[in-house]
């Protein structure tokens, strides 16, 4: 579930413009190291045990385990703290991991036993260096003398990292070196380490081992390592895709057409008016924007029997209902004569997976649009397989995107709160009335004022206003620019006729939730104002100091006119929430902490659904109440 | 950068007022001015409201503060308070932000201690509580849904001048290759009390961005051109109306709608609005009509002179903005029975960006709030705030003109000279329409031209009745008199306006002897002759040699050509590649396709001349639609023909013998100074 909830953010943080590449989430499954035992790594020290859960307090300087199976817990003691090696080594690698921390600890993912993606207790370091979570650590050498040893470390771009005792997701997409028989020809390359759902470094070359590697020369593969030495850390859901070959096209032929009539005909009734060879896939041949059809043939050759899964992306399908369907778009995809993806303009994606022996095959691939309004016209075809690595099928240099550079808008908090109207989205859905809030201490968060509730919750940079305030803004979205932490954004305060009526998903009856706009405070932070059934809501959402976690206080009062029998507070709704200790809970996959003040009342965690709710009866004293929680991650 | 080009800008037509043996050096050095600006500057001296770096006034809504300050809406949602906005003293105008963070706030206004603004869902009043000059409290007076469409604006508020604190908002259409309405009450004026209770006044609004009143109280609105809007117009709205555009219709049948009609009751069938309205209840026809690249491109802000004389001779009128055309047009209006009508002529032109929004300042002078993301406009800033101040000379215009029996009463500024205004030929009168359809625009329809058969000029000298040939009810009536003079011989600063003839009016004719019926002459407009079936230049020349407009592949290429060119006019003024490169003497095929939503055609010119085919498209006037706004010139090469939103063209020519850089130019009104590319000729 954490896994899943990371690699959405991914899409959502992920550059707009050119379609993205399928993330994990569309790509083959990757291969799993099975955590039922430790058998899959060399033999080590007594520090690494197998264990069926692991967590931790924000304030504790060790992990608690339960016994069971799928999670890796180190525990380093005097005598006791090797590192962990995998048996198998690996050359050019996709790695996705969770890794918990409890506070103060250290230890690191060491891909093919040398190269070092930090991991570190980070959470609440304002400026991170290359010692920090997501860093790529430095390389050590004497020689360089006293004070000089440590070179090329690599700072994270920004602190993605979450409190201490909650799990979080790491991605890795890993370069091996390249060697001509024993001379090294190229560097290793981390291509790029996301953490938590932002992509923390892109492209970082590294010359040589980390400073703590147990080997100080290069290779063509290695082992996977997990640094044992430092500090405490649990590890669970290693997954990974290991490659070694690449696909390839060749011999392509195209056939174009260009009218205003264009439709899925032409391809196969209609002389071509331009054809050839060509080099690469795109829809270049065309020569026009709006209204063509252009056909490939050419042999495809994989470089080993197996499963490849092709992805296919017409982006000028639209979402609404002139810009998709037969009349605007299709797209056929026909290997060795046998049709894999027939897309008929009904959405932009599509994807097949296909039984190839290794070996050349024939390749065909038909398109046309026939578009009423929009600049849209880049297609992408990806193949995954066996070996082969997630790649494209089509030429990236020709995207449209390429030749229209847009400067992004990027807006931050200096001095005071900044506040920003405007559409974001949330799991997939446009939420239309949203602000969002940065605080200058770099802590932020998205509000829905139609539901009167908070959808995300940040840190670090605020937002990238650019697709709202770059021409018309056609997307008219803005979006959080640090690592997001999701919040359900269901509707915040309901009345529950019984214990077991259902919470609403959202609100549009006026009389059940109506928004009032907001007051500021003196230093400028919004309390938002509604009305539920005649009681009156004030909504204060407010950093803590340290501008790491948010503290909400709901104020409501009820005239005496006013029915408060069944109002309740959501504090929120997750697949898992359970209770750590008083006040304390834990959201989700260990996704965040719920903290309630010392005697405040307790609230109960409902199933219903398949869903956990944290839900707070209101309790009316002379006609005022206050609900108070923090959420911290 | 955008700064010091403005001032440079206001440095140039300040030079043309003081030192105007400098004006032509200052000229060839700076951006082109063009003439009918710097003659307005004479009359109108616009200066530029200095914005500090950081401050991105997209300015969406104006308002001035009973205390002088100027207050700014901005379409990245500020609010920003300026005092000093006019330099007065010799001080810098101080900006303070008062608000932050609203969803495009594209309207602004004051009442009794606050300010209100619509919010692309709300409208939201702002109040400064604790008195630091800084909004604390943002309340949600009323609110609507979004569908989560860009193209959903929201324009207000306006207050009602009749007392009572009711406010006017409008909502845009969505924008999906045409208007259409996803949510309730897009497509609709509203009216809100302060304390939320919202009652729809009006339906049929396409892109209602601007509205506001007369001196009678009576609500205006200025709409685009668009589908279902064949040109840019004024209409007087009321209650019930229904404006034209039917597809916020789908939501007559709520139960607060004062309207009834359904989309199915409107026939799309091309005729004039209205024929239509003769048969469709409460469809509202436009007060005066703007042509479409004459009038400017996109209306918008309507201000009533208020200033009591303080601007100058134009008390009780309206000047209205145009965004695309980076200018402001002035309407003087009169009611027949029972119905608004009158003229619209051109006021100022040359604005840095697109105009917007118009207020009055305190002294009478006006300040212009300016933007032109998303839409391109002839003034080429990003935004600007100017400001426009009346410099105490009368400019001799057509001050207003009025509907007769028989034809027209037009009133001056200034006494005339009698002998020449009085002389009919002085003057020409043509009528057209434009067509009612779900098509986008419309091109001019049913011209005609009318004699002016007598002129009586009054005793003063201050106007002139003319006897026109047979009125047409319903059509717009261009009135040009570039004959009329002053007492001291002056020309008029601007001799032409268009009446739109809703009523003729009752009463006596003139008792004049009417001129003989002349015979067509060489100097009769240019819209009574015969039309050929497309533009001059599309004719074949001699020799076999290709036409200008060569929309089939000639038979002796024998189908194949040298090389394909796609080009595509893009939004935002663009060409969708900047440079092409053909060789001399290839054989080219160019596919045009126009991917905006405005009007455009492609015009590859000699080098160095793109301007001045522009120049001369935009004074085509009436005759530029039917020419597609490509003006008769040995320097046009080739060209496309106008085309619609979303509609292609091929065209084929054979490349310049001659190498060098030909510039390929949109030459629609308005266009040509953003929208070029270069044409590489190479061996």
């Amino acid at each position: 579930m954490r896994r899943l909830l990371a690699l959405a953010l991914l899409t959502l943080v992920a550059p707009t413009g050119a379609a993205q590449a399928p993330t994990s989430q569309g790509a083959l499954p990757p291969q799993t190291v099975s955590l039922a035992n430790l058998s899959a790594f060399r033999a080590t020290t007594p520090n690494w045990k197998i264990a069926g859960a692991a967590s931790g307090e924000r304030t504790g300087a060790a992990l608690t385990t339960e016994t069971g199976t799928g999670v890796l817990v180190n525990t380093p003691a005097s005598g006791a703290m090797g590192h962990l090696l995998t048996t198998w080594e690996h050359g050019d690698l996709d790695l996705a991991v969770d890794v918990m921390l409890p506070k103060g600890s250290n230890s690191g993912v060491y891909l093919m036993g040398r190269y070092e993606v930090q991991l570190f207790d980070s959470w609440g370091v304002r400026a991170p260096t290359f010692a920090d979570m997501g860093a790529i650590y430095q390389r050590w050498d004497e020689k360089r003398g006293a004070g000089s040893e440590g070179y090329e470390g690599t700072a994270p771009r920004l602190n993605a990292s979450r409190a201490p005792g909650l799990w979080q997701h790491l991605e890795i997409v890993f370069l091996a070196p390249r060697f001509e028989g024993k001379r090294k020809i190229a560097n290793a390359r981390f291509v790029k380490v996301v953490l938590n759902g932002v992509v923390v470094q892109e492209n970082v070359e590294v010359t040589g081992p980390t400073r703590a590697a147990p080997f100080a020369d290069e290779r063509a593969s290695g082992p996977l390592m997990i640094q044992g030495d430092h500090g405490p850390v649990a590890v669970r859901n290693i997954h990974y895709k290991s490659y070694s070959a690449a696909a390839r096209l060749a011999d392509l032929r195209y056939r174009a057409w260009v009218d205003d009539a264009i439709d899925s005909t032409w391809m196969s009734s209609r002389q071509p008016m331009r054809e050839g060879p060509v080099a690469s896939l795109s829809t270049e041949p065309a020569g026009a924007p709006n209204k063509f059809a252009v056909a490939y043939d050419g042999s495809l050759t994989v470089p080993a029997t197996g499963r490849y899964r092709f992805t296919l992306n017409i982006d000028w399908v639209g979402t609404e209902a002139p810009m998709q369907g037969p009349a605007v778009a299709r797209a056929d995809l026909v290997i060795d004569g046998k049709p894999v993806i027939v897309n008929r303009g009904a959405r932009q994606r599509m994807q097949a997976d296909v039984d190839l022996t290794a070996g050349k095959h024939a390749f065909a691939l038909s398109f046309f649009k026939n578009r009423q309004y929009g600049p849209q016209r880049d297609l992408q075809l990806w193949i995954e397989g066996p070996g082969v690595a997630l790649q494209p099928l089509h030429d990236e240099s020709l995207l449209l995107a390429f030749g229209n550079p847009i400067n992004p808008i990027l807006v931050d908090a200096q001095s005071e709160p900044v506040l920003l109207r405007g559409f974001v989205r949330h799991r997939g859905i446009k939420r239309v009335i949203v602000m969002s809030v940065a605080d200058p201490l770099g802590v932020h968060y998205s509000y829905d004022l139609s539901q009167g509730t908070p959808f995300f919750a940040w840190r670090g940079p605020f937002l990238d206003a650019t697709q709202m305030w770059d021409g018309r803004g056609e997307d008219q979205t803005s979006r959080p620019a640090g690592s997001v932490l999701d919040l359900a954004g269901t509707p915040s305060l309901a009345f529950l006729t019984d214990a077991n009526a259902a919470w609403p998903d959202s609100i549009t009856d006026e009389r059940q939730f109506k928004r009032k706009g907001f007051a500021l405070d003196k230093a400028g932070r919004p309390t938002f104002l509604s009305e539920v059934r005649g009681i009156a809501v004030e909504d204060a959402i407010r950093p803590d100091s340290s501008g790491l976690t948010l503290r909400r206080e709901l104020h409501l009062r009820a005239p005496a006119s006013a029915t408060t029998e069944g109002l309740h507070v959501q504090l929120a709704q997750a697949e898992h929430i359970t209770r750590q200790s008083e006040g304390t809970y834990v959201v989700g996959d260990r996704s965040y902490f719920i903290t309630l003040p010392a005697g405040a009342a307790q609230p109960v965690v409902r199933q219903r659904n398949g869903r956990d709710e944290l839900l707070l009866p209101v309790r009316f004293d002379r006609g005022e109440s206050r609900v108070v929680y923090t959420i911290v991650w | 950068m955008t700064h010091s080009r403005l001032s440079s800008l206001r440095a140039a037509a300040c030079g043309a007022v003081l030192l105007p043996a400098l004006a032509s050096i200052a000229l060839a050095q700076r951006p082109p001015q063009n003439q009918t600006a710097i003659n307005e500057a004479e009359y109108y001296r616009m200066s530029t409201v200095p914005i500090p770096e950081g401050v991105v006034l997209e300015v969406g809504g104006l308002e001035t503060m009973p205390d002088g300050r100027l207050a700014v809406a901005t379409r990245r949602g500020d609010v920003w308070l300026i005092e000093n906005p006019g330099s007065i003293n010799g001080g810098q105008p101080h900006y303070t932000r008062f608000a932050q963070g609203m969803h495009e706030a594209l309207g602004l206004s004051y009442r009794d201690g606050a300010l209100y603004t619509a919010q692309r869902s709300e409208l939201t009043r702002l109040r400064d509580l604790d008195g630091d000059g800084k909004a604390d409290r943002y309340e949600t007076v009323y609110s609507w849904p979004l569908s989560g469409n860009y193209h959903e604006y929201s324009f207000g508020p306006v207050f009602s001048p009749k007392g009572g604190n009711d406010m006017i908002v409008t909502l845009n259409l969505a924008w999906v290759g045409y208007g259409d309405s996803f949510v309730k009450w897009r497509g609709w004026m509203l009216s809100i009390t302060p304390d939320g209770k919202m009652s729809p006044i009006a339906a049929g609004f396409r892109s209602p961005s601007s509205f506001g009143y007369n001196m009678e109280g009576d609500l205006f609105y200025t709409e685009n051109q668009g589908d279902w809007v064949g040109s840019g117009g004024l209409s007087h709205v009321e209650k019930g109306d229904f404006m034209g555009n039917p597809m916020g219709l789908k939501w007559s049948s709520e139960p607060e709608s004062p309207i009834k009609l359904t989309k199915n009751d409107i026939p799309d069938t091309g005729e004039p609005k209205f024929e239509v309205a003769k048969r469709v209840p409460h469809l509202k026809t436009p007060a005066v009509w703007f042509p479409h690249t004459i009038m400017g491109i996109s209306t918008s802000a309507i201000l009533v002179d208020s200033t009591r004389g303080a601007f100058g001779p134009f008390a009780g009128q309206l000047f209205v903005g145009d965004q695309g055309h980076s200018k402001i047009m002035r309407v003087s209006l009169e009611k027949v029975n029972g119905v608004y009508q009158g003229a619209v002529f051109p006021f100022r032109e040359g604005f840095a960006s697109g105009v917007f929004r118009q207020v009055w300042g305190k002294d009478g002078s006006m300040y212009v709030g300016q933007t032109s993301r998303g839409w391109g406009a002839t003034g080429r800033a990003p935004y600007a705030l100017q400001r426009l101040v009346w410099t105490g000379k009368t400019p001799f215009e057509p001050l207003k003109i009025e509907a007769r029996p028989d034809g027209f009463e037009i009133f001056f500024t200034a006494p005339v000279d009698r002998a020449a205004a009085g002389d009919p030929a002085s003057y020409k009168v043509n009528s057209f329409i434009y067509k009612y359809h779900h098509i986008y625009g419309s091109p001019p329809i049913n011209t005609s031209a009318h004699d002016v058969r007598a002129v009586v000029v009054s005793r003063d000298g201050k106007s002139a009745r003319i006897v026109v040939d047979s009125l047409r009810q319903g059509y717009i009536h261009e009135i040009r008199m570039a004959g009329v003079k002053s007492e001291g011989g002056a020309a008029l600063l601007h001799d032409f306006g268009y009446y739109t003839v809703n009523r003729i009016p009752g009463g006596a004719k003139l008792a004049v002897k009417l001129a003989v019926k002349p015979a067509p002459s060489a100097g009769a407009p240019s819209m009574s002759a015969p039309a050929p079936s497309t533009a001059p230049s599309s004719e074949a020349r001699p020799g076999g040699a290709l036409a200008k407009h060569q929309t089939t592949m000639p038979a002796a290429w024998n189908g194949t050509v040298d090389q394909t060119i796609a080009v595509q006019g893009d939004e935002g003024l663009t060409f969708s590649l900047p440079t092409v490169n053909v060789k001399a003497g290839a054989r080219v095929r160019l596919d045009f396709k126009n991917a905006s939503d405005m009007l455009h055609n492609l015009v590859v010119v000699r080098p160095g001349t793109a301007v001045k085919v522009g120049e001369a498209a935009l004074k085509l006037g009436l005759e530029g639609a039917k020419l597609q706004y490509v003006p008769r010139s040995d320097d046009v090469l080739y060209h496309t023909a106008l085309l619609e939103p979303q509609k292609s063209q091929t065209i084929y020519f054979t490349a310049p013998s001659t190498p060098g850089e030909y510039t390929y130019v949109c030459t629609f009104p308005g266009h040509y100074t953003t929208m070029q590319g270069t044409m590489r000729v190479g061996r």
